[in-house]
């Protein structure tokens, strides 16, 4: 095993999964000879040719709906949206096409793609280059939804996702691209969608969170042991399906519900939970379920100040753990 | 709406209501037949109306700049439900939207089987060559209604549906076949019989057919 940036685990997915299988392409834009604007492809146009990586048109739909095509026809597409802030133009052939495209035809059809597209801010990109998106697909059945945090959950996630029957989108939050390192496994190993990780044991609260948050909850965690306060950490990874088993086992042991994202409150991944929660394991609780989350406002902001306020951090979490703590 | 149809072992693909994202579809079944190396032509339906939406351009785009064995076929019946053509385009004919992607752009009297039969003969070898998609722009007269909801009084005049009364692409193959001399009259009429019999029987089938159990509907959100 050899520790690695997470975008390793991303780039390395892909180069083993499209030497397994021919029928895997990737098309995005400058996915080819610039290996993509975050570098997640780089290599790959020399190993397989610009005949299965495409380097596509400027048009979110084309992507995802050419993509769907090429599916429909024996393919395993990776279908790459530059920076997820871009993929609504696509959002029609996602959600009124993949997702519906099995059901539609009683099995007779069905869309083996995955969506990639990286997420998220702290990274000053501003309100287009920062945004979380992954609570409009959490909504859409025919759908999966996933989100590594780890460098060896990137790799083994994402080869799930290609080679899963269904549309899966995979985001990517950015700023865990080179500051999230781990070990990877050596060989070919994957991590099964839908099962949430432990990533650590704790008595007094579990703290749920995905991404660069699940990243963030478990330095808060260390933080809080100093303080006698032992943290529970769920990496959910999966966010459709969620892992209702792994959510409601956590809370029933530690009895508080911590829930952080950084996407906005109203309507994001942490409501799901919340009522999840509330609807299963309401006598479970010792105190109010608590959300951390980014606020309800348009988008990140770019300066300093207001884009450090809009995102959760490893003190703001476990400050919030605190006051759960304290009820 | 039970309009969804598809048929796996023939190769016809499922529909949806939202219009156009097929011709994105279409595209990359192209592609992908490009990239097994096998001589597939694909194509695919649209309206002239569905000619305005972003897809129906990032299609063409993709098709061209890799020469996609696609064609594009559009019937043009001068209305989206109440909008006559000039509303939705200022070009007279949509075939000149091929020029823009630089690929085959042709129109073709749409009532006229025999023409729009060498057309699309034509534009499939174009494909088979390696020569790229075309744009099939068949013009027709819409002389129905667009549904049976819609009241097209509404919105276009009677004497104007009249003049164009004669423009039945059915009655004028009609005329054609017997004016070639491929059918007879009595030829036709055993044709409509026959077909008039099997519209019939699929109706009474499907009238007679259970509905499906109301658990059905949880099937195939995934794979199994």
């Amino acid at each position: 095993m050899a520790v690695k940036n997470l975008i390793d685990g991303v780039r390395e997915a892909m180069l083993e999964e499209m030497a397994r299988d021919e029928s895997i392409v990737l098309l995005g834009e400058d996915v080819g000879k610039r290996g993509g604007v975050f570098r997640a492809s780089a290599g790959l146009i020399e190993a397989y040719g610009d005949q299965r990586v495409i380097d596509a048109p400027l048009g979110e739909s084309g992507i995802v709906g050419v993509g769907i095509g090429l599916a429909l026809n024996g393919m395993r597409p990776i279908a790459e949206i530059q920076f997820a802030d871009f993929i609504h133009p696509a959002f029609n052939q996602i959600v009124s096409e993949a997702a519906k495209f099995r059901w539609r035809s009683n099995d007779a059809f069905h869309v083996p793609m995955c969506i990639r597209a990286p997420f998220g801010g702290g990274v000053h990109g501003g309100l287009y280059h920062s945004q979380s998106v992954e609570a409009f697909f959490m909504h859409v059945p025919g759908l999966k939804v996933v989100i590594p945090s780890t460098p060896a959950d990137a790799k083994g996630l994402l080869k799930s996702a290609i080679r899963d029957d269904d549309p899966v989108l995979y985001f990517e939050h950015k700023r865990t691209y080179r500051l999230v390192r781990g070990e990877i496994p050596d060989g070919d190993y994957t991590v099964p969608i839908g099962k949430a990780r432990l990533v650590r044991e704790g008595k007094d609260l579990s703290i749920y969170a995905y991404g660069l948050m699940a990243y963030f909850a478990e330095q808060a965690a260390d933080a809080l042991e100093k303080e006698g306060i032992s943290a529970e950490v769920v990496d959910l990874r999966t966010l459709l399906p969620l892992d209702r088993e792994a959510i409601l086992a956590s809370v029933a042991k530690t009895h508080r519900a911590l829930i952080v994202h950084e996407a906005n409150r109203t309507m994001g991944a942490g409501a799901e939970v919340a009522a999840l929660i509330a609807e299963e394991a309401l006598y479970e609780l010792d105190a109010p379920i608590r959300r951390l989350t980014g606020p309800d406002i348009p988008a990140m902001p770019f300066n300093t100040p207001q884009e450090e306020r809009f995102m959760p951090g490893p003190e703001t979490i476990a400050q919030a753990a605190r006051e759960l703590c304290a009820l | 709406m039970p309009g969804h149809y598809s048929w796996a072992a023939h190769r016809v693909i499922s529909g949806s209501s939202v219009v156009t994202t097929q011709v994105l579809h279409a595209t990359g079944i192209a592609l992908a037949s490009r990239l097994r190396g096998e001589d597939d032509v694909a194509a695919v339906a649209l309206g002239e109306g569905s000619t305005s939406q972003g897809d129906f351009h990032e299609a063409l785009n993709w098709a061209s700049i890799h020469k996609l064995p696609v064609l594009f076929v559009i019937e043009n019946n001068g209305y989206a439900i109440s909008e006559p053509q000039c509303k939705e385009m200022a070009v007279q004919d949509v075939a000149e939207r091929a020029l823009g992607y630089a690929m085959a752009g042709v129109t073709v009297d749409g009532t006229d089987l025999f023409a729009c039969y060498e057309a699309t003969y034509q534009a499939a070898e174009r494909a088979r060559r390696g020569d790229g998609p075309t744009l099939i722009e068949l013009k027709m007269y819409r002389i129905l209604p667009h549904s049976s909801d819609d009241d097209d009084r509404t919105y276009r005049s009677r004497e104007e549906v009249e003049a164009h009364k004669d423009q039945d692409p059915v009655e004028i193959l009609n005329r054609q076949v017997v004016e070639r001399g491929l059918m007879t009259a009595e030829d036709i009429a055993a044709v409509k019989a026959e077909l008039q019999a099997e519209v019939d029987e699929a109706i009474a089938y499907a009238e007679a057919a259970p509905y499906p159990s109301a658990d059905d509907m949880f099937r195939h959100v995934y794979a199994d």
